[in-house]
């Protein structure tokens, strides 16, 4: 009832879109009889319109439309009624559900160009390098046709580079580029370095992950701090001779260790010390982190070792971010644990979380394919709607109940049993796993059922096939496993993606530099593909030596040889032939076994354990049925798996004791599948509330945040910074004069006044304030005040007959410093203020609330240091200039 | 702009639902004759008590008459509850907002059951004064009071959601300013006695003297000082910040509350008991008995210490400390650290219910020497409420003003 109740509210919203829809259908009649010129020209008519005062929800019915005939001409896509829907919602702020295939990158360009064209850059943000640039060089196309400039950042660009990018109509970035050029840019110290643009509409791809699995962990740039290495291998090795239970306990829940009294005792003895918890040389938070390392942190599960490094694999996309690291030292105890060379520690120097980043835009929107069961915190934080646009076609997936096993070793052998039927039925199958460690088990095990299969997960040597992989899993019999990295973003289709592989053909012939014999993929093809290929490939060497094209320029031209707008190059219309060849022909292969497989069934997936949240396994769950496919999904579970271990609590235990199972007879009940969603709610639950105690006690830092940015922008961008420093000098007299008039002794408080200001103004000796002064605070400020300035007028005549400007540059430079230095302290006390502030709860304080006062003195004492030093430095620097 | 105009809207809206529970007060329940009511409890002291806490509302019983206490009432009972349960307390301490929202549900039906009890036991009380009590009579006013309470409750929850300051402390604290202005006027012009003007003098400086006691056992804390595991590396210098602060006075008003409650216990014995010996004994304890002040006194330090040790255990403080990884600088973590933080609460809590029974003697003490009646409204109850929820209100309020400081500092 309730739920009808629901629906219907959705229903009704997208039923108000159907007037829009009907207007864009009724155009394109109109629209399709322009000429490419005639299309392209549309956009700077679009603009005009727009600078005359039209609004773009005005616009939009005809831009739309101009969009999905671009798409028509370039792609050979046309945009479905339900992506025009989507499109709206994105451009309305709002979050735009589709399920999996529903081709959520098409929207994004229609609702990307109707914003870009008022001129502001549109940021469309995707989850990794890999989609960005997929999406850039595939559908960026469009907007390239339409005149639209389209940027592309990735990990590896210089700040030039980046900087033209984000000058772009349409940049494709990840989330994670955006945030850090975000913090880099209020770290540089002169304007020519800040590369992005003001914020002003940006469309989140698969924004429940970003905005919500990935908000639990802000975003840090850090710099090498001093603190000795040493002591890292020493508690490692301590921690493999203590024992859980006996010396330390672990909560699995929290994450966390806790040491028993006789644990601290055994460690004191074994490093020969007296206290653990000794100010001057602490060990505890050594063991503490080096027992974490041994016990809550997995080789192949949290982290791989790459390169002798130790790189972080993320839990929910399974995917290595390379560059990150764990903080507090627990890095360099897993360093240590795996014995690669351990770095140093470091410090924050700024850092921000997803959630608050992202609220900088004036507007924002997202689409995925999962965001209902989340919809009330994107509300409550992000202000965001969430919208479920009704597929395209109606979906055909079939979902099997869970299937429940008393111990995982039966779970794993019942999933390589179902991959063998699937197997030999001749259906594709696609198993989920949640770690590499996991996914290589698996894949043994299959290897000794003799089953083929690939393997997918953050592994390099795996990565590198990934779109291999990918486009091969929908083939007849053929079975992949996987982590989570085939969640999110990855499209299989039944039989085999044709375009895919005939573009990693080419890729693997023009950039991996692999001979046409040794491509197995190209073997398959007939004799007399094979020698054409190698015919056409012999005619480009010459334009591809004299182009000497970079990796990038050289994958954009494959791109576009891959599509179908108009060319004129002679290596495109090359590469164009000699896609379609092998395109033509593994087409012909795979649309016979489409049939074929879709007729056994069509893609089933595995799922093998339940994730922390229900979006996560509907994502793996949404990989099979795609546009209306035939598709089945199961997942496999048992009562070891950790989510029933660790939050499950003795309820589900109980039951399948009181239901006297055997071990081999997996559970399939309605009430067990229950009390495993309650769990997972409850599991969803407690992350909400970590997530939201992160965002609340984030603002604060926030508020810190956008002042001290603001201020230094303002000095950046000023060219007369002297300014600002006197306003400074200003504030510190005043806090001068304040501090010493409340003093007691009246003798004293002259004697002490006339020392302070001398030192300032770095006087000599005769110094002297005439105490006529004393009786009126306010007209000795101002007569202290003039000093200074004159002080100040005196140091930049002199400076400036040095070198000319030098005063203003040194003005900048010591403001800047002094900023980035203090907040970088600041950055620190804070930290230990969040620490500390949680046993404010024992004396009936709300922690939050002293939080934020505390929080407040620490941020005026900042910037009053701030003030002080920066005075003190500049009227008392001793400059020595050399004259070259 | 919008933070301030946010304050502004907040402290409007909070005003406006503390009128509305003000007013429900005046609304009289149907059937009662109560002129005649007003008569007969205006010298009853256990009205008076209850008085203090609703507002007025039992002398005329308006259909706000229970106020805010029986919610009040069951979150003291949830309070201890949890205590006692496992499983109130682990739902409170490790299912994040879910449990807690279960708990207030829970707070919410047990208030429910005691506004119901209540207002059925005022119900039959007030049958004297009824002009046609039947069954009748009796179902339509434990409804109206009733659902006069549970009005309030969700007064209160709005308040603390969107206003300023908790709710039903803000509601509290308003019905005993409410009352304040009555109690005064009883004192002093009511009675004729000479030198109203000194005794007013004396009785201002005296006021000014408790509130200032009961600022201090308030807001009395003894800050001891913490270092977590994560910062031990960092610096060796001790985070000011960083400290685990332990009230002077744990209980709050409960000790109070619940040693006057027993020491109306003697005097309700003496009505069952023939025997004179008892009856002397007992009259020794009863009000104007000579041990009377010394049982009150005793009483306050038992149940301050007995509300502390089920509030405030040391053995949770330091398994919690250990889990954050954190210490206190000298002590070894484990028993030691338990054995200090006894002795501390230990010490704290002798030293507050000291300072409590002070407070709580003073008007007893100055209606004796000075001859003024009618002191008790401004007992220690009060006035330890009406402070804990001024600073409690002024700190949120203060917060506001800060964020409202670095919006201006942004531009």
């Amino acid at each position: 009832m309730f739920n009808l109740l629901f629906s219907s509210s959705n229903q009704r919203r997208i039923n108000s879109y159907a007037a829009t829809v009907k207007k864009i259908n009724s155009l394109e009649q109109k629209i399709g009889n322009l000429s490419d010129e005639e299309l392209f020209t549309k956009t700077s008519y679009f603009k005009d319109e727009l600078k005359k005062g039209v609004t773009l929800d005005y616009i939009l019915p005809e831009a739309f439309s101009v969009v999905r005939e671009a798409g028509c001409r370039v792609l050979g896509l046309r945009v479905f009624d339900v992506q025009i829907i989507g499109a709206i919602i994105l451009h309305q702020g709002k979050i735009a559900e589709m399920k999996t295939g529903e081709g959520k990158t098409l929207v994004a360009t229609l609702a990307g160009y109707l914003n870009a064209l008022s001129g502001k850059g549109v940021h469309i943000v995707t989850v990794n390098d890999y989609l960005a640039r997929r999406d850039s060089e595939w559908v960026g196309q469009i907007h390239k046709f339409l005149g639209l400039s389209v940027g592309l950042i990735q990990q590896d660009l210089s700040k030039a580079e980046r900087k033209l990018a984000y000058q772009c109509d349409v940049t494709y970035v990840t989330n994670s580029e955006l945030g850090f050029d975000y913090l880099k840019d209020n770290m540089v110290l002169s304007m020519s370095e800040i590369v992005q643009n003001k914020f002003a509409f940006c469309i989140i791809d698969e924004v429940d992950s970003i905005l919500i699995d990935e908000a639990r962990t802000p975003l840090i740039i850090s710099g090498p701090s001093e603190a000795p290495v040493e002591k890292y291998t020493q508690t490692n090795l301590l921690s493999n001779i203590l024992f859980k239970d006996v010396h330390y306990e672990v909560d699995e829940k929290a994450r966390n260790i806790i040491l028993t009294d006789k644990g601290t005792l055994f460690c004191e003895d074994h490093l020969s010390i007296d206290n653990l918890y000794d100010l001057e040389n602490p060990w505890v938070h050594y063991i503490l982190n080096a027992i974490k390392a041994k016990e809550l942190f997995i080789k192949d599960v949290h982290y791989i070792i790459r390169d002798n490094q130790v790189v972080i694999v993320d839990e929910f996309t399974g995917r290595i971010m390379s560059g990150r690291r764990w903080s507090d030292g627990l890095h360099q105890a897993i360093e240590a644990k795996e014995q690669v060379p351990i770095q140093q520690e470091n410090q924050t120097y700024a850092s921000i979380t997803y959630q608050n980043f992202f609220l900088l835009y004036p507007k924002l929107s997202g689409m995925t394919g999962t965001a209902k069961t989340e919809e009330s915190e994107l509300d409550k934080i992000y202000n965001l709607e969430v919208i479920c646009v009704p597929t395209h076609r109606p979906l055909r997936r079939k979902e099997f109940s869970d299937l429940v096993y008393s111990n995982e070793y039966r779970k794993w052998e019942a999933i390589a049993d179902e991959c063998y039927d699937m197997y030999r039925a001749g259906r594709p199958t696609l198993v989920g796993t949640t770690s590499v460690e996991k996914s290589e088990l698996l894949s043994k095990l299959l290897t000794e059922y003799k089953i083929p299969h690939s393997l997918l997960n953050a592994k390099p040597e795996n990565v590198e096939k990934e779109s291999d992989i990918i486009a091969q899993a929908g083939r007849q019999s053929s079975v992949t496993i996987a982590t989570n990295m085939a969640g999110r973003g990855t499209d299989i289709i039944l039989g085999g993606n044709p375009s895919y592989i005939a573009k990693s053909i080419l890729i693997d012939l023009l950039i991996k530099k692999i001979s046409v014999q040794n491509n197995l993929k190209l073997q398959q093809l007939s004799l007399k593909t094979q020698y054409c290929i190698n015919q056409i490939l012999k005619s480009l060497e010459d334009d591809l030596i004299y182009a000497n094209l970079s990796v990038l320029e050289l994958e954009k031209k494959i791109s576009i040889a891959c599509e179908q707008v108009a060319i004129s190059r002679n290596l495109e219309i090359q590469l164009r032939k000699a896609y379609q060849l092998i395109f033509q022909e593994y087409e012909n292969i795979f649309s016979q076994e489409k049939k074929y497989v879709a007729q056994a069934g069509g893609l089933h997936v595995i799922g093998t354990e339940r994730h922390e949240s229900r979006r996560i396994d509907n994502q793996l769950r949404g990989r099979a049925g795609r546009q209306g496919d035939p598709g089945s999904s199961r997942f496999f579970l048992s009562i070891e798996d950790n989510l029933l271990r660790i939050f499950g609590g003795n309820k589900i235990a109980d039951l399948m004791q009181a239901l006297n199972v055997d071990d081999d007879t997996p559970m399939e009940s309605t009430l067990l599948s229950k009390s495993l969603e309650a769990a997972q709610k409850k599991v969803e639950a407690y992350f909400y509330d970590t997530r939201k105690q992160v965002f609340e006690y984030d603002q604060v830092l926030n508020s810190q945040r956008q002042a001290i940015y603001a201020e230094r922008r303002r000095i950046l961008e000023s060219g007369y910074p002297r300014d600002c420093i006197l306003q400074y000098a200003e504030s510190t007299i005043d806090d001068i004069v304040n501090f010493c008039l409340t003093s007691k002794e009246n003798n004293e408080k002259f004697v002490n006044l006339n020392t302070k200001i001398k030192y300032l103004l770095n006087a000599t000796d005769t110094f002297f304030i005439s105490k006529d002064l004393y009786s009126d605070s306010s007209e000795l400020k101002k007569w202290i005040t003039e000093q200074v300035r004159i002080n100040y007028d005196l140091r930049e005549a002199y400076l400036e007959q040095i070198k000319p400007g030098l005063i203003r540059q040194l003005e900048k430079y010591y403001l800047l410093q002094q900023i980035d230095n203090a907040w970088k302290d600041h950055l620190q006390k804070m930290g230990a203020l969040r620490d500390a502030i949680g046993w404010r709860s024992y004396g009936q304080q709300d922690p939050l609330v002293e939080y934020k006062n505390e929080a407040f003195n620490l941020f005026i004492e900042m910037i009053t240091h701030v003030k002080h030093t920066v005075v003190y430095a500049i009227l008392r620097s001793r400059l020595m200039v050399k004259n070259d | 702009m919008s933070q301030k105009s946010d304050l502004r809207n907040r402290i409007k809206f909070t005003l406006l639902l503390l009128v509305l529970a003000r007013l429900g007060i005046f609304i009289p329940v149907p059937g009662i004759d109560h002129d005649a009511f007003y008569a007969s409890v205006e010298k009853n002291t256990l009205v008076n008590f209850l008085n203090i806490f609703s507002g007025g509302g039992f002398s005329t019983i308006g259909i706000f008459a229970l106020g805010i206490v029986p919610y009040i009432n069951s979150s003291i009972v949830m309070q201890l509850l949890t205590k006692i349960i496992p499983d109130l307390e682990k739902l409170q301490k490790e299912e994040g907002e879910l449990g807690r929202q279960k708990i207030t549900q829970i707070t919410r039906y047990l208030a429910l059951g005691w506004a119901t009890l209540q207002s059925g036991a005022i119900s039959i009380w007030v049958k004297p004064y009824v002009f046609n009590w039947n069954f009748t009579f009796v179902c339509e006013s434990v409804l109206a009071l009733t659902a006069g309470s549970m009005i309030i409750m969700w007064l209160s929850e709005l308040i603390t959601e969107k206003g300023i300051g908790n709710g039903a402390s803000l509601l509290i604290f308003q019905n005993i300013v409410s009352g304040l202005p009555k109690n005064f006027t009883q004192s002093f012009f009511d009675a004729n006695y000479s030198n109203t003007s000194i005794k007013f003098g004396l009785f201002i400086v005296i006021f000014l003297l408790m509130i200032i006691i009961t600022i201090f056992v308030q807001e009395g804390t003894r800050r001891i000082k913490i270092i977590s595991a994560r910062q031990l590396g960092k610096s060796s210098i001790l985070d000011p910040n960083s400290y685990l602060p332990l009230k002077l006075n744990q209980g709050g008003v409960m000790p109070i509350v619940f040693a006057s409650a027993s020491m109306a216990l003697p005097a309700y014995l003496t009505q069952l008991t023939q025997n004179t010996f008892l009856l002397q004994v007992l009259y020794l304890f009863c009000p104007n008995g000579s041990l009377y002040l010394v049982l009150y006194s005793v009483l306050i330090l038992f149940f301050s210490y007995f509300y502390t040790s089920i509030v405030m255990n040391p053995e949770d403080i330091a398994t919690n400390l250990k889990k954050m990884g954190a210490s206190i600088p000298n002590i070894r973590p484990g028993q030691a650290t338990i054995d200090y933080l006894q002795v501390i609460l230990n010490r704290l809590t002798f030293l507050g219910a000291t300072f409590l029974f002070t407070v709580a003697l003073i008007p007893f003490i100055i209606e004796k020497v000075a001859q003024i009646q009618n002191l008790r409204g401004l007992g220690a109850t009060s006035l330890l409420i009406l402070v804990g929820v001024a600073i409690d209100t002024a700190k949120q309020i203060q917060t506001y003003v800060i964020s409202k400081k670095y919006d201006s500092m942004t531009k």
